[in-house]
């Protein structure tokens, strides 16, 4: 699970019994995760195993059971999650995608020349891409067998992913923070549960205090990375793709490094630390407050992660990984998922037995595995 | 044999649970629902597709037209699945997944796997790949890096003329040995405080040799037995081979690594580094061997490379401080003991 939620964070608007609440300490119904690190590890080896050996065939296959497993230990009210994209499509999308990325690959080596057709191609399918995949995740997500849906539209994706960056990036990232809000305004406000819409009540100026808050926590680090950056740049300049060079600059390093060599600790137990800090706090809080302004229908989601625990959490995962070379990741990812899953919580206002599924959603999804397949999760859920 | 199970009824057209209890009729041909609010469902066999099970994930039944059970009780619905057409592989996949021999097995065979793959697979691969592709295709790869080397790094050479003619034509001399075309290996001399005695080998087939390893050199012998060395660089198309390795290696550990979100770039980038790192030892190795038998043929002893190599890593401080598994180039000593016992 990814920590911006995501594979749940489409999916979460739901439907409950409205009985026995007034008794919870806390408002609403929780959700729970149920997932174990032992029960996981098989199916991930599993999965790492038999993508290896079928050349990434079965990495579609790996997708969907490491998907339905994270969705299936979800549990709301007594009522699992359910993902429901079958394999071959998966499969599908991931071909034209990989056919895609080979041209690229050939073009830009050998007709670099051409590579403004693929520039042109990503600019048209990016917003394409967001939309679809979008789309096909809901709609392969269920809960009490009624689909979520996703009905954003191209332009504005094509605003908020195409122009948005740019605009970040001219304004010196001062707009940054409003289209972290456009965006998130977009994803939730096109999605519904059924025929149930989902709404967003966010506000920029709560976007500004988070960004503003983790900037304060980062600036240091992102001078130093920058400084170091510019300097690896400038000493391996022309080095590029050449074994030869690999000799020049091992030269260069040797030589230039000297000068700063007490630059390389500091980068180390300063700036990566800080940006690992700052990281988690604007994960922790975004998601917060992205969720609480989230309702579906009349009924609230709530999120409660605590910046400390994500920090905690995040830190010692990258500790256990490094340390057992790789094979403690299930349970790192299993930790996390249980921890932000547990945070979430559903408030219901008044009856929730009644929310009506959506036929449309299931036509409005077809094809969508295309955008999926592009997406650029290269993760292959193994 | 029975089979009975309770599970949670959803119609498929609202959210509504219907608590109820599933049944494998008597003639093994039908699945019956019953519950307060359903009353009595019944559900022929072939047109029920069950869920293949993931772990205790709770089981979903789907049923024609929409209708789902939510299941607990995944070992009464395993039951159930061999009377399903085609039931019998629904359970493969979660049989390997949760059977401790086969998870040791299969951990085993992806460690095996994934080491034969990296020391093997790739490197055979991107051989194959790069000896079935054109010259061009190196020299494509090569194209503007001299000049970008003189924008930074070099300086004009001030070697006298008379001193360039000679190791131009003992250069000449030794690419007669080789079996590469004679236009597709060039020697030209630069001049580079920055980098001190060296030589690189460029993919277009240049070489550039630093006036410091000139000096650097007590004899015209040890510069041919690092010309040798470049010359091998070039004949193994080592760069091509480099780009190809290094791209596959990093997509298959960024597809493994990947789905961690803000860990993968950290947990991703280290192993690739080193994979990367391990590879372009490999290539000074073959390069090495290239040029000892190079020496060899030409009546020089392959030591003066060995010789030559300890000199410049120790004006270069080369290794010093860096794990011999975080550096480009193997370490010089070894390198050394590699080249005598390889006579």
């Amino acid at each position: 699970m990814a920590t911006t939620l995501h594979g749940m964070d489409n999916g979460d608007g739901l439907a409950l019994e409205s009985g026995h609440i007034a008794e919870r300490q806390r408002p609403g119904l929780p959700f729970s995760f149920n997932g174990k690190a032992g029960e996981y590890f098989g199916i991930w080896i599993v999965n790492i195993l038999l993508s290896i050996v079928t050349l990434g065939i079965y990495s579609a296959w790996a997708k969907v059971r490491n998907k339905r497993y994270f969705y299936g230990n979800t549990n709301l009210n007594g009522s699992s999650f359910a993902y429901h994209a079958s394999p071959l499509q998966i499969l599908k999308g991931r071909l034209i995608a990989f056919a895609f990325f080979a041209a690229y690959a050939i073009v830009s080596s050998f007709f670099p020349a051409l590579i403004g057709i693929f520039v042109i191609a990503i600019i048209i399918l990016t917003p394409w891409v967001v939309v679809r995949s979008r789309a096909f995740n809901a709609f392969q997500s269920s809960y009490r067998n009624v689909r979520f849906g996703f009905t954003g539209g191209l332009w504005e994706a094509f605003k908020l992913y195409i122009v948005g960056p740019i605009a970040a990036f001219l304004s010196l990232g001062l707009a940054l923070p409003y289209i972290a809000y456009l965006t998130d305004r977009f994803l939730v406000g096109n999605s519904s549960y059924g025929q149930t819409e989902m709404s967003f009540s966010g506000s920029p100026s709560a976007y500004y205090r988070i960004y503003g808050i983790a900037f304060l926590i980062a600036w240091p680090a992102a001078l130093l990375i920058l400084a170091f950056s510019a300097l690896m740049i400038w000493t391996a300049i022309g080095s590029i793709g050449n074994q030869g060079a690999l000799d020049a600059q091992m030269a260069t390093l040797n030589d230039w490094f000297r000068p700063y060599a007490g630059f390389l600790p500091i980068l180390l137990t300063l700036a990566i630390p800080l940006a690992i800090v700052a990281s988690a706090y604007l994960t922790a809080k975004r998601q917060n407050y992205l969720f609480d302004s989230t309702k579906v229908g009349p009924h609230r989601l709530s999120l409660n992660l605590s910046f400390m625990r994500v920090l905690w959490i995040r830190f010692s995962n990258l500790v256990v990984i490094a340390l057992s070379i790789g094979l403690m990741i299930p349970w790192a990812r299993i930790r996390m998922a249980r921890y932000q899953i547990e945070q979430m919580s559903l408030i219901p206002a008044g009856s929730l037995d009644t929310l009506v599924s959506d036929e449309k959603n299931r036509t409005a999804a077809l094809g969508d595995e295309m955008g999926e397949g592009m997406d650029l999760d290269l993760g292959l859920g193994v | 044999m029975s089979i009975a199970f309770a599970g949670a009824f959803f119609d498929g057209t609202s959210s509504r649970r219907h608590d109820v209890q599933a049944e494998l009729d008597d003639t093994v041909s039908e699945l019956l629902i019953k519950g307060d609010d359903v009353g009595l469902l019944r559900y022929p066999l072939g047109l029920i597709k069950v869920a293949p099970r993931v772990g205790n994930t709770p089981r979903f039944i789907y049923f024609d037209g929409g209708a789902s059970l939510e299941v607990l009780d995944n070992d009464a619905v395993d039951r159930l699945v061999p009377s399903l057409p085609g039931g019998h592989f629904h359970l493969a996949q979660y049989r390997m997944e949760s059977k401790l021999r086969w998870i040791l097995a299969m951990l085993a065979l992806t460690i095996t796997f994934g080491w034969a793959t990296i020391e093997y697979g790739v490197p055979y691969l991107a051989k194959q790949a790069a000896f079935a592709l054109p010259r061009e295709v190196d020299e494509k790869l090569g194209d503007g890096t001299l000049a970008a080397l003189d924008e930074f790094v070099f300086k004009p050479s001030t070697l006298s003329g008379d001193q360039r003619a000679t190791l131009l034509s003992q250069f000449a001399g030794m690419l007669e040995r080789t079996d590469l075309e004679p236009d597709r290996v060039q020697l030209v001399f630069r001049a580079s405080p920055v980098m001190g005695a060296n030589a690189l080998a460029l993919p277009s087939g240049i070489i550039i040799m630093t006036d410091e390893l000139v000096r650097l050199a007590d004899h015209e012998d040890e510069i041919m037995a690092v010309l040798a060395h470049e010359i091998g660089h070039i004949r193994h198309r080592h760069s091509l081979r480099g780009v190809l390795q290094n791209s596959s290696v990093a997509l298959m550990i960024a597809s493994l690594t990947g789905d961690l979100a803000s860990l993968t770039s950290i947990s991703a980038a280290l192993p690739t580094m080193m994979v990367q790192l391990k590879y372009s030892r490999d290539f000074e190795l073959e390069a090495d061997d290239y040029a000892v038998d190079m020496l060899n043929d030409m009546g020089i002893d392959p030591t003066e490379l060995g010789d030559i190599l300890l000199r410049m890593t120790g004006q270069h401080g080369d290794g010093q401080g860096i794990p011999a598994y975080l550096s480009t180039h193997p370490d010089s000593e070894d390198r050394m003991k590699r080249i005598r016992e390889g006579m």
